[in-house]
């Protein structure tokens, strides 16, 4: 992609009421933008990254035989009666009426369509356990969406559902799930801890949340010895501090045993051959574009955000020195056109102090700068965002800088 | 994919009367999605496996052609369409949520020029040429199906430009991803122009379609044939953001919006694709490329061999579908897989583990067998030339 017409723009000055890092680099890194309070547009840096990670997840839940689907973001009121959540949800549902007054909301979440939709479609087969999980948009009106990406009215999810027979079943189910989400978590360069939680409002047998440190956190933890986390209540404190690091953290994924608690009220239920009774089910919430602001708290230096290579947007940027310099320009293109779609050519007419300076801050993992001085020693420079450089000949330049990268890996 | 494992196996069948339903109805009585509510289409997993393939192929040849995706709310404040006076054309297809009066988005040009003008201050930054996939909400009279819903899913594309020229540059970039993208699709649609050159419309011929249109030339006529819109496109000559130019004036650039109707795209697709047997699905959103049938499923012998030739062909991108149900026959299992235009069909029963072979039938109509079943690969991968893929 050409950063001159790639609708990508950095910005120098933090924003005003800005206290997180990655809500400040997610705004001056041009990741994205706010359209109405709490409610952002995803701009192409930013939307290269969630697709990455939409990628990853969808693999790993493939892996674990789960089927995906799509559910509708509109559902209907008469569905949230049947469990009961119409009212309890509260203020934080956005409500709204069609033509014939019938009342819906904008899905914050899809328990009911999902036991309803189970109920209508599997009760005659026998074919739990089973997995189903989509990408959707959800919504929450929250009362003061804050840290830009971290909590916003809008936001992108990946939620699963599991059906199963019995109690143990689902025991499996959950553990599956769970451990394709620690797989997934690292593969996409995320720290984080599952910790033991409050069900709230979900209701269910048991529930784990899983905490990623950041400086944004809004939840106080340490890790025991065992490597599990231990979430802090008020009282706890005295308790701990001074005796180990207690560290804050932001909710990215949440596993909920709900057991019978939506199969009972709306009529989900199961048999085997003898007496009926309600299906046992988990759901499985991991807020994608929550984990976006969180790569970039764990993974950034004073000059901006320092991707990990698996969701990076681009693998290379290829920066030139003196864009108004032809041969520059030519084997800056040729270079470019020999890496394709992985790359990003800073073909702007800037002063090279402001492409290095954009660079780092989108944080793009490989550098390599056309500069006429390297020309004339025939050479290009290859750096690296997360430090060190190396000089490659132009000879040959796509082996070497290949086998580099190989190396690197 | 194992029919025994979906939660939906009774999806899995050729609807009866079949070629009588009009293409929006067979989508749902194939299984592909359901309606919670009327309007609002729930996929089922071979439905959201051809969304994704068609989502993919937009979003590869837009990238191709230098557009970049972003993704827009899908709220918005009405404001930035009342401002622009185009709230009357939308009227009373707005979705309002109660407490805040804002609106799920009906489309999304307004919002994206309002982003681009904190974004684009020169005009060496133009062209900007974006696309996003994402859904649309309108409070329509009478939904039909995926092909009319209040909840659909849009490709909308748009470009900033400079001046005349390059807005049709854009354009022409435009018919071109329209045209590669309904090459891969197998789609034909005819370019009609409306009120003038500004407004084009790519119209396919379905009995659905509220929208008449003749041949030779191809135009609008209200005795043409019953069409509807899978893509178009609409050239602002004004409306941009306002900008400094090289003389260093400020001056309104132009703005081009384009889009696909990824529902209409499968609604085409499935009504251009219907034979005698089924749904001949164009190779690249084909959800099945082989089928693997096992007569008797209680026969160790025969599973065995079946797991194996489908593991063979799940690692080898043959995208098969494992139909290992017990209360089917042997003509249901392979109607089945002639309706969902399946290139071919490797069938496994006690014949075939006496002799250690496995037999294939193309839905073309040769019937071959093969000695071994590891060596079936070969053959398959040649003639639905997936080898390398």
């Amino acid at each position: 992609m050409r950063f001159s017409k790639s609708f990508i723009y950095t910005r120098r000055e933090t924003p005003k009421d800005v206290k997180s890092i990655s809500h400040d680099l997610t705004i001056r890194a041009g990741i994205a933008h706010q359209i109405c309070a709490g409610h952002y547009g995803i701009l192409p840096l930013g939307t290269l990254v969630l697709k990455k990670i939409e990628n990853i997840v969808r693999q790993e839940m493939n892996n674990i035989g789960a089927v995906e689907v799509i559910l509708p973001i509109m559902q209907s009121s008469s569905l949230w009666q049947e469990s009961g959540r119409w009212d309890i949800y509260g203020e934080e549902m956005f409500k709204l009426v069609d033509r014939q007054k019938r009342e819906f909301c904008l899905g914050p979440t899809h328990e009911e369509m999902m036991v309803q939709f189970v109920k209508d479609h599997a009760q005659k087969t026998k074919n739990f356990p089973i997995i189903l999980f989509q990408f959707g948009t959800k919504f929450r009106d929250e009362k003061r969406p804050r840290g830009g990406l971290l909590r916003t009215r809008e936001f992108i999810m990946k939620d699963a559902y599991s059906f199963d027979y019995t109690p143990q079943g689902l025991d499996e189910s959950y553990q599956k799930v769970r451990a394709a989400y620690i797989r997934i978590l690292s593969l996409i360069g995320v720290d984080a801890f599952p910790i033991p939680a409050i069900t709230g409002e979900m209701g269910g047998r048991s529930s784990e949340e899983f905490l990623a440190p950041s400086s944004a956190g809004e939840d106080h933890f340490i890790v025991l010895e065992s490597g599990i986390g231990k979430k802090l209540e008020n009282e706890d404190y005295t308790k701990y501090v001074g005796e180990q690091p207690v560290l804050t953290g932001t909710e990215i994924c949440h596993c909920f045993k709900l057991s019978t608690r939506y199969s009972a009220k709306m009529g989900l239920f199961t048999n085997n051959g003898k007496e009926i009774f309600p299906a046992e089910m988990g759901c499985y919430g991991m807020g994608i574009s929550r984990i976006l602001p969180i790569i970039i708290e764990q993974n950034h230096d004073e000059r901006g955000i320092i991707w990990p290579r698996s969701v990076a947007p681009f693998e290379t940027i290829i920066i030139t020195v003196q864009q108004d310099n032809s041969k520059v320009a030519e084997i800056a293109e040729k270079i470019y056109v020999q890496l394709g779609e992985s790359a990003l050519y800073d073909d702007r007419f800037e002063r090279p102090g402001v492409k290095f300076r954009d660079a780092e801050l989108i944080g793009i993992p490989d550098r390599i700068i056309v500069g006429s001085k390297g020309l004339d020693k025939n050479i290009v420079e290859y750096e690296w965002r997360s430090g060190g450089k190396q000089e490659v000949s132009l000879d040959n330049f796509l082996e070497i800088y290949r086998k580099i990268k190989e190396e690197r890996k | 994919m194992k029919i025994s494992h979906q939660l939906f196996p009774d999806k899995f069948k050729v609807p009866e009367n079949w070629t009588s339903l009009q293409t929006y109805k067979l989508f749902e009585k194939m299984g592909l999605a359901i309606f919670p509510k009327a309007g609002f289409p729930l996929f089922l997993p071979v439905g959201q496996i051809l969304i994704n393939s068609v989502n993919q192929i937009i979003r590869e040849t837009a990238y191709q052609a230098g557009f970049s995706e972003l993704y827009l709310p899908l709220v918005q404040t009405p404001n930035f369409i009342e401002e622009t006076g185009r709230a009357e054309q939308f009227n009373q297809e707005f979705f309002y949520t109660c407490n805040n009066k804002l609106i799920l988005a009906p489309t999304n040009e307004e919002v994206f020029v309002n982003l681009a003008s904190k974004g684009i201050n020169s005009y060496r930054q133009l062209p900007v040429r974006v696309f996003q996939i994402a859904d649309k909400f309108r409070n329509i009279k009478k939904p039909k199906g995926i092909f009319r819903s209040k909840e659909f899913l849009m490709c909308d594309m748009i470009s900033i430009d400079l001046n005349k020229e390059m807005l049709n540059d854009s354009a022409k970039i435009f018919e071109k991803i329209v045209e590669e993208v309904f090459q891969k699709l197998e789609i034909e649609a005819v370019r009609v122009t409306k009120h003038s050159d500004h407004y084009i419309e790519y119209l396919v011929e379905c009995p659905e379609g509220d929208i008449y249109v003749s041949r030779n030339p191809d135009r609008y006529n209200p005795s043409g044939k019953h069409s509807s819109s899978v893509a178009m496109y609409f050239l602002f000559e004004q409306g941009g953001p306002f900008l400094s130019v090289a003389d260093g004036t400020n001056r309104r650039s132009y703005v081009g919006t384009y889009g696909f109707g990824i529902q209409r795209c499968i609604h085409a697709i499935i009504e251009q694709h219907r034979d005698g047997r089924g749904i001949s699905f164009p190779v690249s959103v084909r959800p099945f490329n082989s089928s693997v049938i096992i007569m008797d499923k209680n026969e160790p012998e025969q599973n065995k061999l079946a797991e194996n030739c489908y593991n063979i062909l799940l690692k080898s991108n043959a995208k098969p579908l494992f139909d290992d149900r017990a209360d089917k026959t042997l003509k249901e299992k392979l109607d089945l897989a002639d309706f969902y235009g399946i290139p071919v069909k490797i069938i496994i029963g006690k014949k075939e583990v006496a002799n250690s072979t496995v037999t294939i039938k193309w839905r073309n109509g040769k019937t071959e067998e093969d000695s071994f079943a590891s060596n079936i690969l070969s053959t398959i991968l040649e003639n639905l030339q997936l080898k390398g893929t």
